[in-house]
């Protein structure tokens, strides 16, 4: 399961319980699946779920990964959040089918009762995926600006922890990211702490926005600009645009880039959103006896 | 016989400090980690089905040998660091190398004999000696950290310890049995027992390096500066949240590998990439401990070590009440275990040499290693093995856990706070 798909699952998990008609949720984590004993809402994280001709689920199904493939019929919607959806000619909707992003595939014979398309993430390729690219480095480059304007001293001191203790700040960034996303996941299968869910998400999201924002900056300051807030932006659209140039690279540019968020996310955790730096007291090593007496003291 | 003189001559030879470093930090990581190995899959896993299969006993009684192993480990252990301090022993290497030697030479002849073990009254023997030989070997072994590691590199060091020994116990051996413990216990026991013995017993100028570094090193992180004062009470303190780390872990852990459901989808899945999982996450676990302990010190660890614990509970009893039959539970829920037991076992062996100086050293990893490790683990396992026995279920026992955990991740923070809050307060009394 990737981080998209978790937050999907908490977006899911809050469409199904708003509708106030479903009982029961099953969720498809992994495997291959047919219909649950039970009838309800079904959303459909990794893995395969399988409607066979002949057969009626009550639904709604929500797809946020894996593949719905529909060979019967759904009373209730199906919504397209990410993932494969295929429908055959057996298959049929009696509800709406909702795509809003993900691979969808329904052949001419399928029985759809209504039908809306909303394909916001479009298929990033080429041109597209470039420039989604640029927009994305010139938004968050306009907020490092802001940011760095208005809170200088809070970035410089997230971006110094990230900077000076690399290896500190992405352990706690790894810790507290696994924690929380499992921790969020878990509220949200509780559905009364859904909205607890969502808000933590946001944070995590602004956590790393901030985190993003603090390693631009170093970056920045290393540029011969001037001006701290525009050449933190500059820093920023670079970090941006090298993190999707790192994202191509086979087998460890995921690493990559996952490495440097969870740097900047850790750095932003140990100075409590830059409100106080990172200071780490240098442990004595094996001249720890002549460091004491020159007066070196330690602790926590 | 010609290799054999070769590394004699090498051995005697005059070596730089480097090669003692290195020489050192091997060593100590090697025998802490073969030790803890031994401890985790031997003595705590191997010895109840020695109890329960082999023997034929009822786990109300082996519960009872364990409880009364944990004690004597204690007891032993105690008076060993005694005897180490009122004899002038506590930095004198070549002393703990012969300690640990006849402890090695002596629980190697038990492993060995162990799978003969057929009676009740034999079982109980094998435990008495068994655990006044464990008990003797705790303060000349964990104090090995405190002699041969320099302050700064103590986290790292307890994080290989940790990861490397529960990595291997991850993968190997396969099968929970006795009889393959003790076979791979004593294929390796041997050669471990000339070795130490080899270093203890003829003169090598590495090993009388080794014994002076102690001078040079000083005392622990904790016991230096403004902080020497304080650590009488930190100490008991920490040997109290450490108890019932180890207390919670081994609670549940015992009851956790009982139900096939979880342990073989997880320690003891059939499938090679679940253990490799688990093993990796161990060293992931070890790793993230051994930096933070470097970084922000016990306490930052332990908040830690209590919310892991909670959650993992949490995931567990919550996993029992929703399961849908012939659905693997999810592996975050063994993950979340390892990195709580990862955490806590990188702080055990970092911690007690910090909170320690030369004149203290075998007392404070005794009291501490003996009553958190010891005493709690085989406390709480015979409680385990109890709650069974009297016919607990499963979700009954871990949620008795689970609210322990729970009162611990709130009430540690909250200690902690109300301590930093009377320290402030006594800051702007004082004049």
């Amino acid at each position: 399961m990737n981080p998209a798909s978790i937050a999907l699952l908490i977006v899911a998990l809050l469409m199904a319980s708003a509708s106030g008609e479903v009982g029961r949720i099953d969720v498809i984590l992994d495997g291959a699946h047919g219909i649950p004993v039970s009838s309800g809402a079904v959303i459909v994280v990794d893995g395969v779920f399988e409607v066979d001709p002949d057969m009626r689920l009550e639904g709604p199904v929500y797809v946020v990964g894996g593949r719905f493939m529909l060979e019967g019929a759904v009373t209730g919607d199906v919504v397209q959040l990410a993932g494969t959806v295929d429908i055959v000619p057996t298959g049929a909707v009696d509800g709406e089918l909702r795509h809003i992003a993900g691979a969808l595939d329904v052949d001419p014979g399928a029985t759809i009762a209504s039908r809306v398309e909303l394909d916001v993430a479009g298929q990033p390729s080429g041109f597209g995926g470039f420039s989604s690219t640029i927009i994305t480095a010139t938004t968050l480059a306009g907020i490092g600006f802001v940011v760095v304007r208005r809170r200088p001293q809070s970035v410089s001191n997230v971006a110094a922890a990230a900077f000076e203790h690399p290896v500190v700040t992405f352990t706690v960034g790894c810790l507290v990211t696994l924690t929380f996303v499992a921790l969020f996941v878990f509220m949200a299968f509780t559905l009364v702490l859904l909205p607890i869910a969502l808000i933590g998400i946001v944070v995590g999201l602004i956590t790393a926005i901030l985190g993003l924002i603090a390693l631009g900056r170093g970056l920045g300051r290393k540029l011969p600009i001037e001006r701290e807030p525009i050449a933190a932006g500059i820093g920023v659209a670079a970090v941006v645009i090298a993190m999707q140039l790192a994202a191509s690279i086979p087998l460890i540019g995921d690493w990559v880039v996952l490495s440097t968020v969870m740097v900047g996310i850790g750095a932003v955790i140990v100075t409590y959103f830059g409100a106080a730096r990172l200071d780490i007291d240098a442990l004595p090593g094996l001249d720890g006896v002549a460091a004491e007496n020159r007066g070196l003291e330690t602790g926590d | 016989m010609n290799t054999i003189s070769r590394a004699r001559r090498i051995a005697s030879r005059p070596i730089d400090d480097l090669h003692v470093t290195i020489f050192s930090y091997t060593f100590c990581i090697a025998v802490l980690t073969a030790g803890y190995y031994y401890n985790l899959t031997f003595v705590q896993l191997g010895l109840i089905d020695l109890g329960t299969r082999v023997v034929g006993m009822s786990e109300g009684a082996v519960s009872a040998a364990m409880a009364g192993m944990a004690i004597g480990a204690l007891v032993s252990a105690v008076l060993s660091a005694r005897t180490i301090q009122a004899r002038g022993w506590s930095t004198d290497l070549r002393r703990k190398l012969k300690i640990m030697s006849a402890v090695i030479g002596c629980q190697t002849g038990l492993t060995m004999v162990a799978p003969s073990v057929d009676t009740p009254v034999r079982f109980v023997l094998w435990v008495a000696v068994s655990s006044a030989a464990i008990g003797v070997g705790i303060p000349a072994t964990f104090s090995l950290v405190g002699d041969l590691i320099a302050v700064r590199h103590r986290g790292a060091a307890a994080a290989v310890m940790a990861g490397g020994a529960f990595f291997v116990a991850a993968l190997y051996p396969f099968d929970w049995r006795l009889e393959e413990f003790a076979k791979v216990m004593s294929l390796a026991m041997v050669p471990a027992w000339l070795i130490i013995s080899t270093l203890a017993f003829r003169p090598m100028s590495i090993v009388d390096s080794m014994s002076k570094r102690h001078e040079r090193i000083g005392p622990g992180r904790f016991c230096r500066g403004d902080s020497r004062q304080r650590t009488g009470l930190g100490f008991g303190g920490i040997v109290a949240a450490m108890f019932l780390v180890f207390f919670i872990d081994s609670l549940g852990f015992l009851r956790i590998i009982d139900a096939p459901v979880y342990i073989t989808t997880s320690w003891q899945s059939p499938e090679i990439g679940t253990r490799v999982f688990i093993a990796v996450a161990h060293l992931v676990g070890a790793a993230m401990a051994g930096v933070l302990y470097t970084a922000f010190g016990r306490r930052w660890l332990l908040t830690w070590i209590f919310g892991l614990f909670a959650f993992t509970h949490l995931l567990y009893t919550f996993h029992i009440r929703t399961a849908v039959v012939g659905v693997d539970p999810p592996l975050a829920l063994p993950l979340f275990y390892v990195l709580a037991v990862s955490f806590y076992t990188t702080l055990n062996f970092a911690i007690w040499p910090d909170l320690s100086d030369s004149s203290n050293l075998a007392m404070r990893t005794a009291v501490g290693v003996g009553v958190a490790g010891w005493l709690a683990s085989f406390l709480s396992t015979s409680l385990a093995l109890f709650s069974e026995w009297a016919d607990v279920s499963l979700l009954d026992h871990l949620t008795y856990v689970n609210a322990l955990a729970l009162l611990l991740a709130v009430g540690y923070p909250v200690a902690l706070y109300v301590r930093r809050a009377r320290t402030v307060t006594h800051l702007k009394v004082a004049p």
